[in-house]
Parts: C-alpha cells; structure tokens; sequence
C-alpha cells in the first residue's frame, strides 16, 4: 500500500508524505534492533561475571569496564535512535 | 676454676627441645608435608620468568591467577591457552566489516537517507561490530587449559550460555602425547596435547596450545614430582 502510494499517491498524499512514512518505519526498526543489541550488551556484561567468577585474572577489571562502557555506548545509541530520529 | 659442668645451660637446652617437640604438629611418627617449588623439580618451568602479559597464550607462573575450584594448597603453575594465530579468522572477518561502511554510499536507499540515520547506522555498525570482536577475544581469553601442581584442569565456554570444565588429577594421567601437524602449526609452534587419564574423564585434549613439547615436558615432571612424592609420603 505505501509502494502503491509512493508511485500514485492520492490528491492529499504526496510523495513526501510517503517518504516520512518509510523514514518512521525505518526510524522504529532500527530501535527495535537497537533494543535487541542493548539486551545483547546485557548478557556480555552478565556472561563476563560468570567467566570472571571461573577463571580469575589480573586483567578481569579492565575487561568488565569495557563491557560496562559497552552496553553504556548501546543504551546511549537507543536513546539517539529514539529522541533524535 | 675451670666449668666442668654448667647445668643452667644444660637445663636450658632440655627446655628448648621439650619446647620445640609440644609445638611440632609433626611430632612422634607423622612426617611433615612439603611440597616443593616448582622450580625445585621441573627444570623447564625454573627456566621460565613469571608472565602475566595480557594477549598471551603461553603464561608459565601466573601471578593472581585462581579458579573456583582450587584448594588452598594448590598453585597454578602454567595457563596457555589456544595460539593467537587460530584467531585469525574472526579478527579478519571484523577488519573486512570495519571497512564494509565506506561502500554504504554506492546504495542509492543509503545516499536518500538524512545524515542523522546515515550517522545512527554507522555508529550500529560499529557497535555491533566492536560486540562481534569483544566476544570472540573473551570466548577465546577465557577458555583457559590450566596446570596446578595437583590437577590438569580444561575450562572450556563453548557459547556464552554453555560451560564445560573437565578435571584429572596429575597422577591420573597415564599417557600424554603431542601432535602438531600443518604447515602453520610447524611454522608458528603450536599443537595439540592429549592427556589420556585413568578417571572418568578418559582424554583431555589442549587443543592448538603454544610450545606443546614444553608443555609435554612439564607435564612429564608434573607426573615424577607426584611420583616422588607418593614414594617419599609428601603426600596429603
């Protein structure tokens, strides 16, 4: 229907009106996969808790602090995704 | 006069021994128990400086190093795990997609696109890029195949979800054996160890570990070492 639209848009519908429409589609699918990657982060971060609490190494700190900033960079990208789009 | 016989400092003596015998937990017919360093018995690994280098695979020593299920008593006393180079694959794979988005702009969808959608998609793709890579290095960082001067212990996370950690006593092994066939496994050092073992656990396999005939020989002086330590009672 948007296709159809796009290509024979009615008298109070025009082209642009479409593209908004396709950018709002495209607009919430990239939430919907940046939501799913920040539950992604979520599970790294989790999993290196487990790992850590396997094998135990000087270098554990650092990496629990780049997966934290990690999923800080996903959750602030949602947002961007949400707010500013 | 000249002192014949000074019984204070014979009366002292008797009171030391006494002493020294009440305090000796050992005292009467048990034997104390004393493990010895590694370095006293293993030549290859007193050869070896302590390493706690970062991206390594070969840490003979470790400093701070402990796993959950080790006693108190028990040192680590080598940690590899698989060699850089069997990593290859994914690091290029994340260069060859770190490059992907200089392409974008010969998608005539992509070039329609606001610069604000433009930059979210390229920031997606590096994030989900940078996750690809971060965990590919934990899965490989943390599966770790450690020595002790007790256990060979394999920590193995086969998805981030699944975990599977194998176990056998040193002096279970029976049979151990090296194998590094390739050319790169030739070229860069690097092969398999299997550990046959007597427990329920029949084989253990290190699998792609650095240096495998060095990790034969401390395996090797790992097995005497508790050898000689069952013949001379050292044990617990």
């Amino acid at each position: 229907m948007v296709f159809q639209l796009m290509v024979s848009p009615g008298p109070g519908f025009t082209q642009a009106d479409a593209a908004g429409y396709l950018l709002a589609l495209f607009k919430w699918l990239l939430v919907a996969v940046s939501f799913l990657y920040v539950l992604v982060s979520v599970i790294i971060t989790r999993q290196i808790g487990l790992m850590r609490a396997t094998v135990t190494t000087p270098q554990t700190r650092r990496l629990v602090l780049v997966s934290l900033i990690h999923l800080a960079c996903a959750i602030v990208l949602l947002v961007y995704f949400v707010l500013f789009l | 006069m000249p002192k014949v016989f000074d019984s204070s400092t014979y009366k002292k003596k008797e009171t030391m021994k006494k002493n020294s015998s009440k305090s000796s937990p050992h005292s009467g017919t048990e034997r104390p128990v004393r493990h010895r360093s590694v370095d006293e018995y293993s030549d290859v690994l007193a050869a070896e400086p302590n390493c706690d280098r970062v991206f390594t695979s070969f840490i003979p020593k470790p400093t701070r190093v402990s796993f959950e299920s080790q006693a108190a008593s028990e040192n680590v006393v080598l940690l590899l795990r698989k060699h850089p180079i069997t990593q290859l694959q994914w690091v290029i794979t994340a260069l060859v997609f770190a490059v992907m988005p200089l392409g974008f702009s010969y998608f005539p969808v992509y070039d329609m696109l606001p610069f604000s959608y433009k930059l979210g998609i390229i920031a997606l793709w590096y994030l989900a890029l940078f996750g690809f890579s971060f965990q590919s290095f934990l899965l490989w960082f943390y599966n770790v195949y450690i020595l002790t001067d007790e256990r060979v212990i394999d920590v193995d996370f086969i998805s981030l979800a699944q975990k599977n950690i194998t176990s056998a006593k040193i002096d279970n092994i029976e049979d151990i054996t090296s194998e590094s066939a390739g050319f790169s496994s030739t070229f860069f050092n690097y092969g398999n160890v299997l550990i046959q073992t007597a427990g329920a656990q029949q084989e253990i396999t290190f699998e792609a570990v650095p240096q495998p005939a060095k990790v034969t020989a401390i395996l090797n002086d790992l097995l005497l070492e508790e050898e000689r330590e069952k013949i001379e009672g050292r044990t617990h």
